[in-house]
């Protein structure tokens, strides 16, 4: 395969839960989303809960099975593939859980847990799997004696390392990682998020990295996409949607994230919670909760291009981007004594 | 300055498991004034819930609470004496728990346990309209919740409805901890508007107890910052963070990514109880990049210094 070919494409992709009990309300899912991963690329998700994150990530590494839509993995539609052929490719993307201790096996060290997933998909010859291991447990920086401990014996942050280690293992294009670090401690989720970051320069596997914290992703993703109910509202590199947000559900998102600052209270905030019943197909996802909203809203408004890259689904992308402006702090005055 | 409210002097608690003993609360003092939202901060396991746990008697088995004195309104009680203290429930203290869906009973529709908890503090009174008003001040419809289950409803409502069951009591004081862990970002931010904004006109003052700094950074006046069960800074939040004298704050803010700005990480080395634990040093030092000997030679000093009390050698000189 050419280097050319995206690690992971996603192409109309769609998984609609239907509820019963409200046969009125608008299913949630995923609705038609579309996107691709380049090699060595980590792309940001965010989202409140609800929006379908999840559900996208559980689809893409085949938990799930999609109503609709294919998803290729360096050039090979993962979709169509059954039997040997499927799970020889289940190799190329792998998934790392939100709460580790629900992944790993309680009865297994770290090594048979991690070798198991070595001698699956035949990634490390028989004699090197020790030294493969702790290769891999230096890269998500692991010690050396971790590796023959059971999970209780480990604290959050180290069982998170071995389920990327494991992960890892398999040598995969392309990571799904779901809320890596939301249950853990901020001092030990900038640790697994360093880790992550270095890991990226060295390894080169894509991510996709799906939280609902927009400080995270920003630490850590160089695209970004916002969902929300199904749908990508917003995406683009970063540095740009996230600084200069061209739809209103990134701004309240932005608006809501806290902050060590003294910043007066600022922005857009949202109305209410994600209620399904007051949304209506084919209207605008975000209109019942959008301050902004207006009588175009119940349209859904088409995918505005903007420079730099920058996509949003939002009749005012445009004034949108170009208004946002916010005073910065200044961080070049470091924290010292 | 208001006058205090509730005050935490020198609270010391040891846990006692299988006949060792170790102190996971050690001397922690402060106090809140009424009307105030107050932060109290730190990892989790760094003994900020249990100490607020223990100031209404509720301190788990296994805890043994060895001294130190809660002053809440006009009287104080010695801690140990947690039977006496479980009073303060009554008198005017309410908690607002993490898990919201958890602290509501799953058998039974919402509006009757806001109601039940009417009915036992209060009697002949129009118990329908109490409940009505209660839903109205938390920013729910009695007429469209009131009759659902826990699981029918969303984590903001559930917690709404917490809030409503905490305030039938009319507090004084309410105890929040992590009420918004649970919570998308977007109801996060409103829940905790919503707080300050009781605060201010109900003359009900709230500890709210997180671990996420950012997070109390916008809506309290001060705070104190917990590690291992000791403060180790403490006071007018907006001079902390302008400035932040202990390692450990200075750690905090380092550790946690900003929203505004991709700067660079700078984790916490260890973990909170990974250190030696003598009562008479400090804690922070196997994680404190000044560590040096005076760190072990005893507790650490208390040093006041532009509107907060740091607790930490590094100082000591400066002042002498």
């Amino acid at each position: 395969m050419s280097t050319k070919t995206p690690a992971l494409e996603v192409r109309k992709l769609t998984k609609l839960f239907f509820d019963p009990r409200r046969p009125q309300s608008i299913s949630v899912g995923v609705r038609g989303v579309s996107f691709k991963v380049e090699r060595g690329e980590v792309v940001g998700l965010i989202g409140e809960s609800g929006c379908g994150k999840t559900t996208l990530g559980r689809c893409v590494v085949g938990l799930q099975e999609p109503d609709d839509g294919d998803i290729i993995v360096d050039g090979t539609v993962f979709s169509a593939l059954s039997g040997a052929a499927k799970r020889k490719f289940r190799k190329a993307i792998q998934i790392v859980f939100q709460r580790p201790e629900t992944c790993l096996n309680p009865r297994m060290s770290v090594f048979t847990f991690v070798r198991e997933a070595m001698r699956n998909f035949d990634t490390a010859p028989k004699g090197q799997e020790r030294s493969r291991m702790l290769e891999l447990a230096n890269l998500v920086g692991l010690k050396e004696d971790a590796l023959d401990r059971f999970p209780h014996q480990l604290s959050g942050g180290e069982r998170q390392r071995v389920a990327i280690m494991r992960a890892l293992a398999c040598e995969p294009l392309v990571i799904v990682l779901d809320e890596p670090t939301s249950a853990l401690d901020v001092s030990v989720q900038a640790q697994v998020l360093r880790t992550l970051r270095d890991l990226q320069s060295e390894v080169g596997t894509s991510f996709l990295f799906i939280s609902h914290d927009v400080a995270v992703i920003r630490y850590i993703c160089s695209r970004v996409m916002v969902m929300y109910l199904g749908v990508v509202v917003e995406e683009g590199p970063s540095e740009l949607v996230l600084s200069k947000p061209a739809h209103p559900y990134t701004k309240a998102l932005l608006a809501a994230a806290p902050r060590v600052n003294l910043l007066p209270d600022f922005g857009l905030s949202l109305r209410g919670e994600l209620a399904l019943g007051d949304v209506k197909p084919q209207e605008c996802p975000v209109r019942a909760r959008c301050p902004l909203a207006h009588e175009r809203c119940h349209q859904a408004p088409p995918v505005t291009e903007l420079p730099g890259g920058q996509r949003s689904a939002c009749w005012l992308a445009a004034d949108l981007a170009a208004d946002y402006s916010r005073p910065t702090l200044d961080l070049s005055q470091k924290v010292s004594l | 300055m208001g006058e205090t409210l509730f005050a935490l002097e020198d609270l010391t608690i040891d846990s006692v498991r299988g006949g060792e003993r170790r102190r996971i609360v050690d001397h922690v003092d402060f106090s809140v004034q009424r009307g105030e939202l107050y932060g109290l901060v730190g990892e989790s396991g760094s003994g900020k819930s249990i100490s607020m746990m223990a100031s209404v008697g509720l301190a788990a088995n296994g805890l043994d609470v060895t001294g130190g004195t809660v002053r809440f309104r006009d009287h104080t009680r010695p801690a140990k004496d947690q039977k006496a203290l479980r009073g303060n429930l009554s008198r005017g203290v309410s908690l607002l728990f993490q898990n919201a869906k958890g602290a509501l009973n799953p058998f039974m529709r919402v509006g009757a346990q806001v109601e039940r908890v009417v009915r036992q503090k209060r009697r002949n009174h129009d118990l329908a309209t109490e409940v009505d008003t209660l839903f109205r001040v938390v920013g729910l419809n009695f007429r469209d919740l009131g009759q659902k289950y826990p699981h029918q409803i969303s984590g903001g409502q559930a917690q709404r409805v917490a809030m409503a069951c905490a305030l039938a009591t009319e507090p004084r004081l309410l105890i929040a901890d992590e009420p918004t862990t649970a919570l998308d970002v977007t109801t996060e931010r409103e829940m905790l508007r919503f707080l300050a904004k009781l605060c201010a006109e109900r003359d009900m003052a709230i500890v709210l107890i997180a671990h996420n700094l950012s997070l109390v950074s916008e809506y309290c006046r001060s705070l104190s910052i917990m590690h291992a069960g000791q403060v180790v800074e403490a006071g007018d939040l907006r001079s902390i963070f302008a400035r932040p004298l202990h390692p450990y704050t200075q750690g905090l803010i380092n550790a946690v990514p900003d929203v505004d700005s991709p700067r660079e990480l700078v984790p916490l080395i260890g973990s909170v109880w990974g250190g030696p634990q003598g009562i008479e040093r400090c804690r922070f030092s196997h994680r404190c990049p000044h560590a040096r000997a005076a760190c072990e030679m005893g507790r650490p000093p208390v040093i006041e210094r532009e509107n907060r009390a740091v607790h930490c050698v590094l100082y000591e000189e400066a002042m002498a």
